[in-house]
This record gives C-alpha cells, sequence and structure tokens, in this order.
C-alpha cells in the first residue's frame, strides 16, 4: 500500500520533471549541458569579455559604462533605446590611445579581460600566445581570443535562428499531415522528399549569385531546408495520437482542429522534437563553419570560427598557433550539442530510461 | 560516446605543445638578400654543346584546376594559356621585350603594304599538324571565321581579331590579310590563335559552337596542335601529360615531356614541390617570405625567382552616378590617403611588391616620371572630406554625413573582393579600420569570381579590388579607359565609368600615330591624367614571384611572367646527367 501510495506520487511528478531527473544521471550529457550554457553565456557576455571599450570607467572625470551598454544590446531592439555616452559612442574613437594620453587624476578603467575589439589591427602580426595575446594574433594583428569570443556569438546566432525557424515549419507543416491525413498527408509528404533532396550547401551557394552573401541568408536558407526531420517526426506522432482517447473526447467536446491539435497533440509530441532541435544546432553550426571557410558565410570583419580557420590555414605554415582554437571550439560545440541530443533523447523516452 | 575524450585529450596536448612556436613575423624580410632569390645558374643559357643538355628529362609543372577546354580559343585561365602556347604555334609571336615577331618555322615571306593595310604571308611548304595533316593557309581563314562567328562563344579571342576585315587563302600557302584601319596595334590583331579546319569542320554544321558534340568535346580534350609539344593524355583531377613533337619545325623543348600536375591549393603546391613532385610554380608573398628562407625543406630543393612586372592591383571606384560617393574626385583622393600603404607592403607582401604610380610600371616606355604618389595622411584626407561636404556627425555616432537632416546621407560603402583573395581581405581589414577613424564605414563582400566579374561589367558595385595585366601595347587600355567602352549592356571594360575627354583624344591620337616617341608622350599623359583623377586606388605593383628547381636553366622573363612569350619555357634545360 505504502509503496504504491509512493508509486502514485512518483508518477505525478510530471513529465519535464522526470525527464530531467534521468537526464540528470547521464554523466556525459551533464557536460555537454555544462558546455552548452558555456558556449551561450560566452556569446552573451562577449562584449565585456573582449572589448577595446571599458566595461565602466571614469574618463575626464565623468563616469561611463559602454561595455554595459554593449551588454544590454542583447535584447532585441535595445540598441536603439540604449545608447553609449559620448565620446564612446564616436565611430573613430580609440579608448585606449586616448585614455593614455588624457587621463586626468581619479580617472580608472575596468577593463574586460581580453582588452581588445575582434576588429581592432595592429602591428603585432602573427603573434603566438603571449601574456598580452592569449593566444596570439593573426596575420592583420587582431587579438585570437577576442575573435574566437565574437565568432562563438555567430555560432550560437546561426544556431538558435536557423534551427527556430526550421522548427516553426516542421512543426506546422507536421501538425497539418499527421492530423489531417488523406490528400494533405500526400502533398506534404512529396513536398517534404522533394526538400529533402535539396543540397543545403549547394543551394547556399548559388543563392549567393542573386542574393548579397551574409549571414542571415545563410540562416535562412538552413532554416528553409532543415525543417524536413521535425515534420515527419511530427507527422508520425500525431498520426499515434490523433485517434487517442482524449483527443476523441476533446472532439466530442466540440473542440476545434487547431484546438485540438495546438492545445492536446502538440504539447504530448513535443519532447522528440527537442532532440532534433538540439541535433539541429550542431548541424547548423557546421554548415556555417565550413560556408565560412569558403567565403560565403559571414563577411569579414566579423569574426567566426570558419573564417578564422581559413585565415589560419593559409597561414598553416608561418603561424600554426592559429589553427588550434577554431577547430577545438568548432568540434567543442558540435560535440556538445550532440551530448545534450543524445542524453536528451533517452530521458524523455521513459521505456529506455527503466531498461 | 565515452570514446570522444581521448581525442579531445589529444587536442589539447598538440595545442598545448604548440604555443610556444616561434614567431611567423617576416616584416623586415629583405629579398635583395635572400641567397636562394635569382640565383645565377637559374638563368644560364643554353649551352651550343647538345650533349650538355639532357633530353630525357621530364618537367613537372601544375595547374590550378582541370583546365575548361584546350581549345585555344575556349581558353581563359592563365594556366590554359601556358598549355596553349606548347600544342599550338601561330604565325607571329612576341619576345621578352614584348616586340612582335613573324614566327620563321611557319611563315617563309611576309610583306607589309605601305599603307600598313594589307599583310601578305607565305606559309612553308611541309608544315603539319600533329596528326600529319598539311598545316596550309585554309587553315588560318578557317580559324579566323570561327573567331567571328558568333555561333562560337570566344568573347576573348574576338576584341582584336574583328579589327581584320578579311583574311583570305590565295592557293594553299598563301594568305593575304586586310586590317580595316590603319592601326599601330594590326600585328598584335593577328595573333589570333590557329585551329585545324581538317578537325572542326567535320562537326561544324551539326554543332557550330565548335564546343559541344561528342566529336568537338574529344578533339578539345585532346587536341591536334601544331605547336613544340603535344597532347597525350589527360588524368582527370590528376594530370595532363605532353610530349615532346619530335616533328616541329622550330626550336625543339629541351623536356621529353611537360606534365602538368593538378593542384589547386597553394600550400598543397608548395608541400609538393618541397617533395619534387613538381618542378616550377609560382609562388605567394608569403611562400616567397617566410616558408622558403635558406635551411628550409623550400631551400634544400629550389631556387627562387623574383622579377618585376607590369600587373598592378587596385581598389577601384564606380564613379558614374549611381553612389553618393565617389564621383568626387577629392573624395577619391582622401581614400588614397586613408590606406596604410606602407604597413600594408611591409606586413602583407613582406616588401616583395613595388610602389604603384599609376597605370604603367615604372619600366615601362610610357611611364611618366611626373607622377607624384598620394602619401598616407589621414589628416589631409579628412580634411578633403570636409572639403569634398562629408563632415562627422557626432550626434549619428560619428560617422560622415552630407547634406542636411533626414536627407542626409551616411558615408557608407560596399568593397566587392572575389573569392579566394586572401591578400585583399588583409588589405581590406586594414583599410577598414582606418576609414573607421575617419568616420567612414567601409563593408566588404566576398563573392565568387563569377559573380564578381558579372557586377563589375555591369557596374553592379561601389567599389571593388581586383588586378589587370598590361596589355603588350599600351592601345590596349583602351578598352579600360575609354570613355565608349562604359556600356551599359556589360560589355566593356571601363566598369567604374571614368570619363574624360582628354583621355579619349589622346587614346585616339596614340591609335593613329606611328611614331614611337610622340606615340609614348600621349601614354605618358593619359597616365598622369589618371593618376591625378584617381579613379582606382593603386595598391602596389605586382611581381613575378616564381619556385623553380635547382636543376632547372635557362630561365628567362618578360613583363608578362616567364611565360606566354618566345622563347620562354622553349629556352629550359637541364644539364646532362654525368655517367
Amino acid at each position: 500500500m505504502e509503496d504504491s501510495i509512493n508509486e502514485m506520487k512518483r508518477k505525478s511528478e510530471g513529465f519535464w520533471r522526470s525527464s530531467w531527473r534521468r537526464f540528470r544521471k547521464s554523466k556525459l550529457g551533464m557536460i555537454g549541458l555544462f558546455l552548452v550554457l558555456l558556449l551561450i553565456g560566452t556569446g552573451l557576455l562577449a562584449p565585456v569579455l573582449a572589448n577595446d571599450q571599458p566595461i565602466m570607467c571614469r574618463f575626464k572625470g565623468e563616469i561611463h559604462a559602454p561595455g554595459l551598454v554593449e551588454l544590454t544590446w542583447n535584447i532585441p531592439f535595445a540598441k536603439h533605446v540604449i545608447k553609449k555616452s559620448f565620446p564612446f559612442d564616436q565611430a573613430g574613437f580609440r579608448f585606449r590611445k586616448r585614455f593614455e594620453r588624457e587621463k586626468e587624476e581619479g580617472d580608472w578603467a575596468w577593463l574586460p579581460p581580453v582588452p581588445y575589439h575582434p576588429n581592432g589591427t595592429s602591428t603585432n602580426v602573427l603573434q603566438p600566445a603571449t601574456t598580452e595575446h592569449f593566444i596570439g594574433t593573426d596575420e592583420v594583428g587582431r587579438d585570437l581570443a577576442a575573435r574566437m569570443i565574437y565568432g562563438a556569438r555567430v555560432s550560437m546566432l546561426v544556431g538558435f535562428v536557423s534551427v527556430g525557424i526550421s522548427t516553426i515549419i516542421g512543426l506546422f507543416l507536421g501538425c497539418l499531415a499527421g492530423y489531417f491525413g488523406g490528400i494533405v498527408d500526400v502533398l506534404i509528404s512529396r513536398l517534404i522528399e522533394i526538400v529533402l533532396c535539396f543540397p543545403v550547401f549547394f543551394l547556399i551557394v548559388s543563392i549567393v549569385v542573386w542574393r548579397p552573401p551574409s549571414i542571415w541568408n545563410v540562416m535562412i536558407v538552413i532554416g528553409l531546408v532543415r525543417w524536413t526531420g521535425t515534420a515527419r517526426y511530427v507527422r508520425g506522432e500525431l498520426i499515434r495520437l490523433r485517434d487517442s482517447e482524449y483527443a476523441l473526447a476533446a472532439r466530442a467536446l466540440g473542440a476545434s482542429s487547431a484546438r485540438v491539435i495546438f492545445r492536446h497533440l502538440l504539447p504530448n509530441s513535443l519532447a522528440p522534437i527537442f532532440v532534433t532541435v538540439t541535433f539541429g544546432i550542431a548541424a547548423a553550426i557546421a554548415v556555417e563553419a565550413s560556408l565560412s571557410w569558403l567565403g560565403f558565410g559571414v563577411q569579414p570583419p566579423q569574426a567566426s570560427w570558419g573564417n578564422i580557420l581559413k585565415q589560419a590555414y593559409v597561414n598553416i605554415q608561418t603561424a600554426p598557433h592559429m589553427i588550434f582554437p577554431p577547430c577545438i571550439a568548432i568540434f567543442i560545440a558540435v560535440l556538445s550539442y550532440n551530448l545534450v541530443g543524445d542524453t536528451l533523447r533517452d530521458a524523455v523516452d521513459p521505456r529506455v530510461a527503466k531498461s | 560516446m565515452a570514446r570522444c575524450w581521448p581525442v579531445l585529450a589529444c587536442f589539447l596536448v598538440v595545442l598545448t605543445g604548440c604555443t610556444s612556436g616561434k614567431s611567423g613575423s617576416a616584416a623586415d624580410y629583405d629579398p635583395t638578400k635572400d641567397p636562394v632569390v635569382n640565383v645565377a645558374t637559374t638563368f644560364e643559357e643554353k649551352p651550343a654543346d647538345a650533349s650538355k643538355i639532357n633530353a630525357e628529362d621530364t618537367l613537372y609543372r601544375n595547374c590550378d584546376g582541370n583546365p575548361s577546354s584546350l581549345n585555344p580559343l575556349f581558353m581563359s585561365s592563365t594556366y590554359e594559356f601556358y598549355m596553349a602556347d606548347l600544342l599550338f604555334s601561330g604565325l607571329f609571336m612576341f619576345d621578352k621585350e614584348m616586340k612582335w615577331q613573324v614566327n620563321d618555322s611557319l611563315v617563309e615571306s611576309f610583306e607589309e603594304s605601305a599603307d600598313h593595310l594589307t599583310y601578305t604571308i607565305k606559309i612553308h611548304p611541309g608544315r603539319t599538324w600533329h596528326d600529319g595533316h598539311p598545316f596550309t593557309a585554309h587553315d588560318v581563314v578557317f580559324s579566323w571565321e570561327n573567331i567571328l562567328d558568333d555561333d562560337v562563344p570566344c568573347p576573348s579571342v574576338k576584341t582584336g581579331t574583328d579589327q581584320i576585315e578579311s583574311v583570305t587563302a590565295v592557293d594553299d600557302l598563301t594568305l593575304v590579310m586586310v586590317h580595316k584601319n590603319a592601326l599601330p596595334t594590326n600585328p598584335w590583331n593577328a595573333l589570333f590563335p590557329i585551329i585545324p579546319k581538317h578537325i572542326y569542320e567535320v562537326d561544324k554544321e551539326a554543332n557550330p559552337d565548335l564546343k559541344t558534340g561528342e566529336h568537338n568535346n574529344k578533339y578539345n580534350r585532346g587536341p591536334i596542335g601544331n605547336g613544340p609539344y603535344k597532347f597525350v593524355r589527360w588524368d582527370q583531377d590528376s594530370k595532363i601529360i605532353f610530349e615532346r613533337w619530335d616533328g616541329f619545325p622550330g626550336e625543339q623543348g629541351s623536356f621529353k615531356e611537360m606534365v602538368f600536375r593538378i593542384i589547386p591549393d597553394p600550400n598543397m603546391l608548395l608541400l609538393r614541390f618541397n617533395k619534387g613532385e613538381v618542378d616550377e610554380f609560382r609562388m605567394n608573398a608569403k611562400q616567397f617570405a617566410t616558408q622558403s628562407s635558406e635551411g628550409s625543406d623550400f631551400a634544400k630543393r629550389g631556387y627562387k625567382v623574383l622579377k618585376p612586372q607590369w600587373a598592378y592591383s587596385y581598389i577601384g571606384w564606380n564613379q558614374d552616378g549611381s553612389n553618393p560617393f565617389f564621383n568626387d574626385k577629392r573624395v577619391r583622393k582622401a581614400m588614397a590617403q586613408a590606406l596604410d600603404l606602407p604597413r600594408i607592403r611591409r606586413e602583407l607582401t613582406y616588401n616583395l611588391y613595388e610602389n604603384c604610380f599609376g597605370i604603367f610600371h615604372p619600366t615601362n616606355p610610357a611611364f611618366s616620371k611626373k607622377i607624384k604618389r598620394l602619401e598616407y595622411d589621414l589628416t589631409a584626407a579628412a580634411k578633403l572630406l570636409d572639403e569634398a561636404g562629408w563632415k562627422v556627425d557626432q550626434s549619428k555616432n560619428g560617422w560622415r554625413y552630407k547634406g542636411e537632416g533626414d536627407a542626409a546621407i551616411k558615408f557608407e560603402f560596399t568593397l566587392l573582393i572575389p573569392q579566394g583573395s586572401s591578400l585583399g581581405q588583409e588589405i581590406a581589414t586594414v583599410f577598414q579600420d582606418d576609414l573607421r577613424d575617419l568616420g567612414i564605414d567601409m563593408k566588404t563582400q566576398i563573392i565568387e569570381w563569377a559573380v564578381f566579374q558579372m557586377r563589375t561589367r555591369n557596374h553592379e558595385f561601389q567599389a571593388c579590388t581586383a588586378a589587370w595585366g598590361t596589355g603588350t601595347d599600351p592601345d590596349t587600355l583602351w578598352n579600360i579607359w575609354h570613355s565608349e567602352q562604359y556600356k551599359a549592356d556589360g560589355s566593356g571594360r571601363n566598369y567604374g565609368g571614368f570619363m574624360n575627354d582628354r583621355v579619349d583624344e589622346l587614346f585616339q591620337l596614340g591609335r593613329e600615330e606611328h611614331d614611337r616617341d610622340k606615340r609614348m608622350g600621349y601614354y605618358r599623359e593619359i597616365s598622369e591624367i589618371i593618376y591625378e583623377e584617381q579613379p582606382y586606388l593603386f595598391l602596389f605593383n605586382r611581381a613575378t614571384m616564381w619556385g623553380v628547381s635547382k636543376r632547372l636553366r635557362g630561365m628567362t622573363w618578360s613583363p608578362r611572367g616567364i611565360f606566354n612569350f618566345s622563347p620562354a619555357e622553349m629556352a629550359w634545360w637541364t644539364p646532362a646527367l654525368k655517367e
């Protein structure tokens, strides 16, 4: 009796909580999750981790916080509301040079750990790691650590935006096909098969012919082509669930198709989607890196791991120090998302967890 | 999953092991002090005693990709032209001074009429193609007709050749060539490639483009030529093999075989040279300065050749009025003063590229000593921009704006860079940083080469970076600088819309003048005007930089490089092996 009451209590702990409990048991999954959060954190905190402007300072007797202002720009549209104070907002303003020259008594500056702008060139070219530049500089004297940190931002952005687009499309079309079946299913399934045949890479390369190469195009194309996996997953789930008792009950109570799908069926088939999302992000990061390597992705001087790797490759004979940071970063990013995805797949599936 | 960790651990070990690598900075590289540059033996002339020459040697060359075709009508890349020179031999050629010559091995006699309009050419009897079929005047007529045939897609060969009024065969061995006008450039216009009529007439009716169809394809991939080397085999993505043709009537090459290895990647090319798989290759500045010094793997096997070249790199401004920035000369001058060229030459090109004084190289007879280079000076640049009405607006983040209120335009433009030009990207990065100080926002766009060409030809750009090689005669610059070459349909090469009445007039005068000194005077004035107008930001003169095997001798060079003139590689040789 006691046992069965405990059993009931455990059952009532809910799907997400039990999944999390199972997730936590996997060491690799937790390491993956930690790395993923670290990467996201690095991306978000980039303006205070690497910047040629201080996080906060007192300059000519006034307090400024340009680094913190840039940090708030992570919020969409905040850039138009929160602005830097003069002279930190000026394009040609070089803080470090001016601070040395015009410093007044009592002025201080709290600089980021990597006190360089990712695009700031210098005459220290192709230097290996020193105490000044933690992982060296590239062929126009830019600090590699700063570029790696901003590269993380690009990778995170590409991963989330492109997978966001593909998930929305995939969910919507998958629901339609799975719930309505019949001709709708036939049409959408054929569409999936057609899109499945598009080689993402060549599609992006050919789109460059009539659209300027930009990271947004890359994200949109990846999003528009990579939704098929999600759609097929959702379609399968909905076919399984549409005749379940609770769906029948909802329909009998007069709920509309939209309500049945989005209120009842979709939440119950979401779990496996998270798995495709994590794998999708890993794949998108790899695609972005390869495109930037070819020069079709992120446009210079903006840093991305792919174009850092490209420069490193050109200089591999003279400056081998450049090749490792981007390689390791791409490797870890892809690996950690895959670890999370792998663990998540097991965690959301109670049958696997019990066996 | 746990298997991943050892891999990661290895990575980290490699990383920590490598942080103490030596500095790659070669900013102080001085090519004149490099002992493996321009070594005397490389240029040693062919000895008269043939027994000193190794006649059985193979020369391993390289090519950056599979050629699009081996038919000289359809060639476009540098490497394809190298191959064409070996496979085909024309009626005329030019030597290393870029002087035009009649090809004596094919032409028995050549006469030019007093009015410079008519050439009468007699071909030696008994000349043949590689397959033994006789080489006749009909081949020349057939080639000329096909080059001008609209069905045959060979635009690069058409220019110039279309200045010939007619080419007729009087008999099998006599040709009459009539020019439209008495131009000093007529001899160069007569330099078109000649293809075998007996091969290409077979399928002319079914496939008039000479390009498609099984028959044409077979011979475009395995051509029958009449040059010093004949085609043997083409292994896709691997190599192309040519063999010395013993029936060649002119000077024979010293090498029994020439093998073009297909190696697209410059890093790989250097490694394969070091391994002895390649005997000559074009080096980039980085390889030349930092990866081939004394004691390196390279220096064990090779020497370097460094010679001036008539080719310059530039950033071109679109001044046709489609953007609000560059039709103002002051802005263009400001740009030239905003680029830190001394730093770029020192750090990015390792002092290998020389200062550029506009469209002519200092060794060109049309070069003007009067041109004073614009020096790097940000203060002067800022002053010029202020004068041109582009003022720093502190209320708008310090960028430069022109105009008042809402109509104000931000100084923000995009520089197009062809994909693969890593130097172009590096220069852009340095430029961008300095322009930011001036309050100018320069964006960059890397695009694939074909798209780059399409966009520049159609004037769909604000700024672009590329390089020009100089043609054999300054008149060839007509198609870059004459105002009539700014065409809406994209057929002209005046991409940026440079318009100057005096320059147009001088080009016309130069075209009609037969006195060489007077003619050069006109071109000198053109170069002065062009430098003053700054339609381009002239970056630097490129250099011929070659890596060659130590055993090679007899190298020569011309302002266009070490190939594509007579004799070029025909004069190369290697010493006989001692028994």
